[in-house]
């Protein structure tokens, strides 16, 4: 059997605890660290070096696919390391080469040109040596044009397109923590030669995006951007800002320069959280994966080709064009979300009001602690009125509101009272989560025993959010924080004057 | 219409209470919500009654619910249920759906009070039979004195003579008498069922297994005067009796091997996980028994508890003159899950569709870390059963390829995907795309591992519940529970022949 995609076998050195462990360079060693996931060292990876801008010279690494043919036009990614790391090192930690091949274009890893740092304008503005001594302090100059960095990338762009035969509306760069940086500083400043961009765990601190006065700060306009943001990854030394804002004003910005419809869609699959915005200039995906520290995801250039690359290109007139994807990106046909005290819920994309708000009810043990108590159980509380509307079943409440029977489409009829931790079901009784609630003349149960135990959907909590759909997924935090948002009318900010610390 | 039969009513919920049996309850429409103590609104047809039921002149009182139904031209099975310590008859009617399924199922219940301070007159004894403990467990509080006799025991007595007292008064089917406790009154269920069992056709009991030195003697012999007896045993996860977490898995254990060999049963139960309901179905030559492992449910019983015992067994059982237990069809079967799959850390056996099955390796516990950063250190992000592919493509019905040096594998789904693994790669090709796994594959004796959550989950939209190093995996909301993860680990881990069991003589009569 003959693949696109051949995954090798690797030798696991499981006891490595280094950051990028030299001995895996040019053999099939393999590390695994969460979110930071090897594979071995691709055989036609190029290393090359050369005088490329500014009379210095530097190093890249190409990986051309064997199905390369100087007849046709192909495709060119760049993929930034991180600090610390080098070029080859973001070839392992990626499945760009795997895509390379299945595809057929061509991806080239340019190292930093010193101290394995890229030259990142503010990353040193804040810093504490003493919270990180092992960091090199890469300095930085303060007018672009003479940032070493950024004119090698230019210039290792134009190379590439002379050495090999390059698509030029289909230029895409990526980079990976301090290679997001890097990649956020080009998109911003010649972002206009690009297709697309896309990063990973190295969101841009908001103040090197918009001015004090809340203008955006950027020299190249539109782009279509992926963001990756793994739940686990943390801020940098020397954080001024709380993750939650810097990944929302990243998002914001792009948004912004994108002029993105402020209401995304959503799509969680397993570990991947999805938000897909489509922009009337270009389109930007919104990835937070669940669990993951600081890094990139092996599968990660696959879902940036798969989802947005595959189907982007750069018209010479500058504008972004989108054409159908090898995945669209498309919302969770079926979903609800929902958060306490919030009287809104995400229902299959779009946003619902509920008749009374969502309450989060602790289920308490308290017999036989002399007065104390534990809380054994959380839930969201949901008006049944809303289930059933979210169900297509029949609502029936009593006059006085205290009970409720429901119809569901496949005739099953249920029955809820105040207070009863019982759901009457086609006349037996099964124990909810906790009991129904009355508020507001509506009967309140526990969305998440109603989809679980009725519908046996997926629920996901997290950070006060429940999500609910018909598959695999884990609802993220960062993911949560803009489903609160977008809940609770706070999708995109009426300026970026105040962006809170 | 049929289904307006089974109504609930609504309650006025104080959520402010912490009393364990408010007594201002009674009568009234106040309802109280305990994780594992759910009340319902006082039933308005629980009728309470005071009468001397024994020869020793003492007034015993219980409460009846007949339910709308009745007819006494009709033979009718009867429930006597017994409350928890410090409890009562009505307390118990209230925590209970015993009310609910007479109504709807057309069965009386009889709720009795203890004689004395709300406490059974129970034996005391030991948890375990296997440590340096010489002495009694200490009761909690002052207990009525226990005879040492049986027939001196007022409220076994007291007990047979209610029954005796709602036969004479309705029309009891004496093939179809059934008892239930909670707690303490599971305790009172039991004794009564270890003397008297022989005229009921069921019991069941919920958060209190008996002490294993009153069921075993010092030899590991059974001890019981009335033989086998159809039995349902609910033990909520978090009951804390006894408190230790091990005596209370083991005294579980032995409650129900105790019964187990009564019966007759079959080791390997049939099982089936619905929502946070862990069900374990014996069957036996003689009786059947129901194990019962409610997730994250304290010390109590549950609302649903009496629907679930009705509906699953006491629906499908009478015992005949002869002494012999028939079943018939229950209003839910007694079926396992018809796909489910159970791994546990180092075990080379499988629960597969309710069978012990072989795996070529064991499954492995995998860590992932997150060490970067840490100065050394590491932190566990996620942790892992992971299962030979060879297993899988079994359970799943796939094709297996692995490559000559095994380090790869090539498996093609029933519905046509075809996936690629390798040694050290977290990544699963999937059709031409590839994706994260939770973790990468690892290679053992010569086959390639993946963490089966993972599997099951992306590539199947299964759930999957782990528990105590044990995951269960099937197709509908399932949420493994302690007990069961214990029971599911004895059942694997010699392939279905479960620790000491054997060594319990058979009762021969």
């Amino acid at each position: 059997m003959t693949f696109k995609v051949n995954l090798r076998a690797g030798t696991p050195d499981d006891d490595n605890r280094t950051y990028l462990p030299e001995a895996i360079k040019g053999n099939d060693i393999v590390v695994n660290e969460n979110g930071n996931n090897s594979q071995p060292y691709p055989e036609r990876l190029k290393e090359c070096h050369g005088v490329i801008a500014d009379g210095l010279e530097d190093t890249w690494y190409e990986y051309v696919p064997a199905s390369y043919d100087p007849a046709r036009k192909v495709p060119l990614v760049i993929g930034n390391h991180g600090g610390l790391m080098t070029g080859w090192g973001h070839a392992i930690y990626t499945s760009w080469t795997l895509v390379a091949d299945r595809e057929g274009f061509i991806v080239v890893f340019p190292d930093a040109h010193s101290l394995r740092m890229w030259a990142v304008k503010g990353v040193f503005d804040n810093f504490d040596p003493a919270t990180a001594p092992d960091l090199p302090i890469q300095t930085v100059p303060d007018n672009m044009k003479d940032n070493h960095d950024m004119n090698y990338l230019l210039g290792l762009i134009e190379k590439i397109k002379e050495k090999y035969s390059i698509d030029e509306g289909r230029i895409f760069m990526q980079g990976m923590s301090m290679g997001n940086l890097m990649t956020s500083q080009f998109a911003r400043y010649y972002g206009n030669i690009l297709a697309g961009a896309a990063g990973s765990g190295g969101p841009t601190r908001p103040d090197m995006l918009f001015d004090e006065d809340g203008k955006i700060k950027n020299e190249a306009g539109h782009l279509a951007v992926w963001q990756s943001r793994p739940e686990k990854n943390g801020t940098p030394p020397g954080k001024q800002y709380s993750e939650f804002v810097v990944n929302k004003y990243n998002r914001f910005y792009w948004m912004k320069l994108n002029e993105c419809d402020p209401i995304p869609q959503i799509s969680i699959i397993g570990e991947d959280n999805f938000a897909f915005y489509h922009g009337k200039k270009a389109d930007l995906v919104y990835l937070d994966i669940k669990n993951r520290d600081h890094g990139q995801t092996l599968d990660e250039a696959f879902l940036y080709w798969d989802y947005l690359f595959s189907g982007t290109r750069r018209e010479p007139d500058g504008t972004i064009v989108h054409t159908d994807t090898l995945i669209p990106r498309t919302g969770d046909k079926f979903a609800i979300a929902l958060t306490d005290g919030c009287n809104k819920a995400w229902l299959n994309n779009n946003i619902k009001e509920m008749s009374s708000s969502a309450i989060l009810l602790q289920k308490l043990k308290y017999h036989g602690l002399d007065g104390g108590q534990k809380v054994r159980g959380e839930y969201l509380c949901v008006p049944l009125s809303f289930l059933c509307e979210a169900f297509d079943a029949k609502y029936e409440p009593s006059a006085d509101t205290l009970s409720a029977v429901v119809t569901l489409k496949d005739g099953r009829k249920l029955q809820f009272a105040r207070g009863s931790i019982g759901c009457v079901i086609d006349d037996d009784l099964r124990s909810m989560y906790c009991e129904a609630l009355h508020r507001d003349d509506e009967l309140l149960v526990s969305a998440e025993w109603f989809c679980q135990y009725l519908f046996n959907l997926q629920v996901s909590v997290c950070n006060g959010v429940a999500y609910i759909t018909d598959h695999f997924a884990e609802l993220s935090t960062f993911m949560a924080d803009l489903i609160k948002d977008l809940l609770n009318d706070r999708a995109f900010p009426v300026d970026f004057k105040n962006i809170e610390a | 219409m049929k289904e307006e039969s089974l109504l609930l009513r609504p309650g006025t919920p104080d959520d402010d209470n912490r009393d364990y049996l408010p007594e201002r309850i009674k009568g009234s429409d106040i309802v109280v919500n305990e994780n594992g103590n759910n009340s319902q609104p006082y039933p308005a047809r629980l009728k309470e009654f005071a009468e001397a039921l024994t020869s020793d002149g003492m007034v015993d009182v219980w409460y009846e619910y007949v339910p709308t139904s009745y007819d006494p031209a009709k033979k009718t099975p009867l429930v006597v249920s017994m409350h928890g310590g410090l409890m009562t008859g009505w307390g118990q009617a209230i925590y209970t759906s015993w009310t609910i399924m007479a109504e709807k199922h057309g069965f009386i219940v009889a709720f009795p009070n203890a004689s004395s301070k709300r406490i059974w007159s129970v034996e005391w004894g030991r948890w375990r039979l296997d440590d340096e403990k010489k002495e009694n467990e200490e009761a909690p509080g002052e207990l009525p004195e226990t005879p040492a006799d049986i027939n001196d025991n007022h409220d076994a007595q007291m007990a047979l003579a209610l029954i005796e007292k709602m036969k004479g008064k309705y029309n009891i089917d004496e093939e179809r008498l059934f008892m239930q406790g909670m707690s303490m009154g599971d305790l009172m269920t039991s004794m009564f069922a270890r003397n008297y069992g022989n005229i009921l056709a069921g019991a069941a009991g919920s958060g209190c297994a008996t002490f294993l030195s009153l069921l075993f003697d010092k030899d590991g012999k059974i001890k019981n005067k009335a033989g086998h007896l159809d039995i349902w045993q609910s033990r909520p996860e978090l009951n804390n009796i006894p408190p230790d977490e091990n005596d209370s898995l083991h005294v579980n254990k032995y409650n129900r091997y105790y019964w187990m060999r009564l019966n007759g049963c079959d080791p390997v139960p049939e099982i089936s996980i619905i929502g946070e309901d862990n069900f374990a179905f014996y069957k036996g030559k003689k009786a059947d028994l129901v194990y019962l492992d409610i997730k994250n449910r304290d010390h109590g019983q549950t609302l649903d508890d009496a629907a679930l015992i009705w509906n699953y067994m006491f629906s499908g059982v009478r015992r005949k003159a002869d002494g012999t237990i028939v079943h018939t069809d229950s209003n839910i079967p007694r079926k396992g899950d018809k796909f489910a799959i159970a791994v546990a850390k180092d075990d080379a056996n499988a629960w597969l569709r309710n069978n012990v099955v072989p795996m070529r390796t064991k499954a492995v516990y995998w860590q992932k870390l997150k060490y970067h950063g840490l100065n050394g250190g590491q932190e566990v992000r996620g942790e892992y059963l992971c299962v030979p592919l060879s297993f899988l493509c079994e359970a799943f019905g796939a094709k297996y390829e692995p490559g000559e040096d095994t380090l790869t594998v090539v498996v093609t789904l029933k519905d046509g995907r075809v996936l690629q693994f390798a040694r050290g790669s977290i990544g699963c090709v999937i059709d031409e795309s590839l994706r994260s796994m939770y973790c990468e594959a690892l290679h053992r004796n010569g086959e390639l591992l993946v963490s089966i959550e993972w599997f099951c989950r992306y590539l199947f939209g299964l759930e999957v519940s782990c528990c105590d190093e044990v995951v269960y995996v099937t197709d509908h909301f399932s949420v493994l529970s302690a007990n069961m993860a214990d029971l599911i680990k004895d059942l694997l881990g010699s392939g279905g022949k479960l620790p000491d069991y054997e060594n319990i003589p058979e009762i021969v009569r």
